[in-house]
């Protein structure tokens, strides 16, 4: 025989019953068996802890004690062998008590022939085997799932440091071409001044680009911070006049401004909507014809929110450059393909910038007549800001596969009952979505301060916090379970129920 | 009005002295965290212009022992840094710091918050 036998010991205070048990075992053909016996409670733990054997048979009186203690001491002590427990009658909450404990099988004496005893062996080592082999597995998903993450966290470290590295020389040639520029180191002329024009361009198209290089870092690694605050187009456009203005004098040219009568506040970080609008705008004055206008603007949507544009007057693109473009836009990780036609990293960046302020992005352009370049800013109203927050979510590539938890938490001073309303109102259609099973949400969490800030800060915490780690393991979800007022509604009717009863008794938290 | 500047890198440095004293400034510098620290002591500077990464003691601790010394605690300081990050603006806050701009800065800006941080100061010493 090539196997080495099956050691199993049997605990049984029966000297028959051993008999017995050997008999059967010495019966099966397929392979073979070394029965070992112990006749005590005691010997047989001794027996387990020693853990020399493949399989247990575990009578279950013992004596003064029951099989099903000696199981469960068993496992305590760390067997991890299979265990089978055997009784004298067939007792379905034995039966169910020792699944529970974690036995490997419940056989009945009496009952017991050489094929089903061999069988039930053989099925609970096949499956002990499986078990050992998926944790073997998992320690080795763990082990390497650790190390991609070193990995990623040194390669991050590292874009940071060049990023960093970069700055300074960068800030050394801008500063001294700008100085000697500006006469400060003796008189220059005129050709003079144009050369060092030429470096001083050149020097912030390079500082652009490390920026832009550090944020598509950042982007992939979800470690790209977003302050949305209330903003007016007006400090918008004003955050990055100084900017367009050099931008557009390089090239003679201007960059007109136009905000509609109707255009209300947006919601939105300042810096990030500032970047997209010089990206753009760069590309649309390098694009046009020296002297020519490029046209800022702004008008309002119907929703409240903003569309800002940039209407250029250059040669356009054709409707495959448009689609090409949009293609780009989606391969944000295709650096080298995205920067071979003069388009550079930084639409790829914008429109993942534009994407974190809850916006979208569009083109327009007719060869000939010039193109137009336009994103959306949402309206500094919660309940908008928090729609477009959550058909984010919906439109992840791996989003959230937890449902919906509605934890809602009151202010100090009560609830702001109309706009929360008005949010559980807005937010109908992303719960709908949750609730057919898809996997539109995360954790949301009202207050305890009702801005849009706090909310959407928070939004951001427990989207981020459910994607990086097990659902159960956020802060969000631990604090939703220990507050106890929230379960994980599965219906819109539990939803509705829960949500309308705390809406009207809100649990008051600190 | 004095400004000290205080950065590892001697180029940049040398940059903003020219800049700054083209601009009327009287300037001093110091090339490391503790050197930094002697010559705000001995200079008495209006405003510190103070970098982040430095190979002694960041710019961030300089900031702290300048605000415990009560000799010192009174100069603002505007960290001028190649560290974007938003957790460095939001640090060099929590350390007292009264400004923050980013390499590669502008000349012109940058003289406006040494202009803005140092006409707050005399007006909270007042």
């Amino acid at each position: 025989m090539s196997q080495p036998p099956t050691k199993i010991l049997l605990i049984e205070d029966d000297r028959e019953d051993y008999l017995i048990t050997r008999d059967l075992l010495e019966d099966i053909d397929a392979w073979e068996a070394q029965l070992d016996w112990a006749s005590t409670y005691d010997e047989g733990l001794a027996a387990i802890c020693r853990a020399e054997h493949d399989v247990y048979l575990i009578d279950y009186r013992l004596g003064a004690r029951d099989g099903l203690e000696l199981l469960q001491q068993a496992i305590e002590t760390g067997c991890t062998a299979p265990l089978i427990l055997v009784t004298g009658y067939r007792d379905h909450e034995t039966d169910l008590a020792a699944m529970k404990a974690g036995a490997a099988d419940f056989l009945t004496k009496g009952r017991i022939d050489t094929d089903l005893l061999e069988r039930s062996i053989r099925y609970a080592l096949e499956r002990a085997q499986a078990r050992d082999q998926l944790a073997d597995a998992n320690q080795q998903l763990q082990r390497k799932n650790q190390t991609l993450s070193e990995l990623t966290e040194t390669a991050h470290r590292f874009v940071d440091n060049v990023a960093h590295e970069f700055r300074t020389p960068l800030t050394v040639i801008k500063e001294f071409s700008t100085i000697i520029g500006d006469g400060i180191g003796g008189p220059v002329t005129d050709e003079q001044t144009e050369f060092l024009r030429y470096i001083t361009s050149a020097t912030r198209d390079l500082a652009l680009m490390v920026d832009d290089f550090l944020d598509s870092s950042k982007l992939k690694a979800g470690s790209l911070r977003i302050s949305r605050q209330p903003h007016s187009i007006k400090s918008i456009f004003e955050s990055v006049r100084p900017m367009l203005a050099i931008r557009a004098a390089e090239r003679k040219s201007a960059v007109t401004e136009a905000i509609d009568p109707g255009v209300g506040a947006v919601f939105a970080d300042l810096e990030k909507a500032g970047r997209v609008i010089v990206n753009l705008a760069v590309n649309a004055i390098k694009f046009s014809p020296e002297g020519s206008e490029v046209e800022l603007w702004a008008k309002p949507l119907d929703d409240g929110g903003v569309r800002i544009g940039i209407t250029d007057r250059g040669p356009g693109l054709s409707e495959h450059d448009v689609a090409v473009i949009f293609e780009r836009f989606k391969q944000v990780g295709d650096v080298q393909r995205a920067s071979t036609k003069g388009f550079g990293l930084g639409l790829n960046i914008a429109k993942e910038l534009i994407w974190l302020n809850l916006g979208t992005v569009d083109v327009r352009s007719t060869v000939g007549s010039g193109s137009t370049f336009s994103f959306t800013l949402p309206a500094n109203n919660p309940c908008v800001v928090l729609a477009s927050y959550l058909d984010r979510l919906g439109e992840l590539d791996d989003p959230p596969k937890n449902l919906i938890a509605c934890t809602v938490i009151a202010p100090a001073g009560g609830f702001d009952s109309d706009l929360l309303h008005d949010f559980l109102a807005t937010s109908c259609r992303p719960l709908d979505l949750a609730i057919a099973g898809q996997p539109a949400g995360s954790i949301l969490i009202v207050g305890p301060d009702n801005t849009p800030d706090g909310i959407v800060n928070r939004l951001n915490e427990a989207h981020v916090a459910a994607l990086e780690t097990r659902p159960e393991q956020t802060p969000q979800a631990i604090s939703a379970e220990s507050l106890g007022t929230f379960g994980y509604p599965s219906r819109r009717a539990e939803l509705e129920q829960l949500v309308a009863t705390h809406v009207r008794e809100p649990q008051i938290c600190a | 009005m004095k400004v000290l500047l205080v950065d590892d890198e001697i180029a940049i440095t040398a940059a903003l002295s020219v800049r700054l004293r083209a601009a009327g400034y009287e300037v001093a510098s110091a090339s490391n965290g503790t050197t930094g620290l002697a010559a705000a002591a001995e200079h008495q500077p209006d405003v510190i212009i103070l970098d982040i990464r430095m190979p002694d003691i960041d710019g961030f601790e300089v900031c702290r022992r300048l605000k415990k010394d009560p000799a010192l605690m009174g100069i603002p300081v505007i960290f001028l840094s190649a560290n974007v990050q938003d957790t460095a603006r939001q640090t060099a806050l929590e350390v007292g710091g009264a400004g923050f701009h980013s390499k590669p800065y502008d000349a012109a800006q940058l003289i406006a918050t040494i202009q803005s941080v140092a006409a707050g100061d005399q007006a909270a010493g007042v």
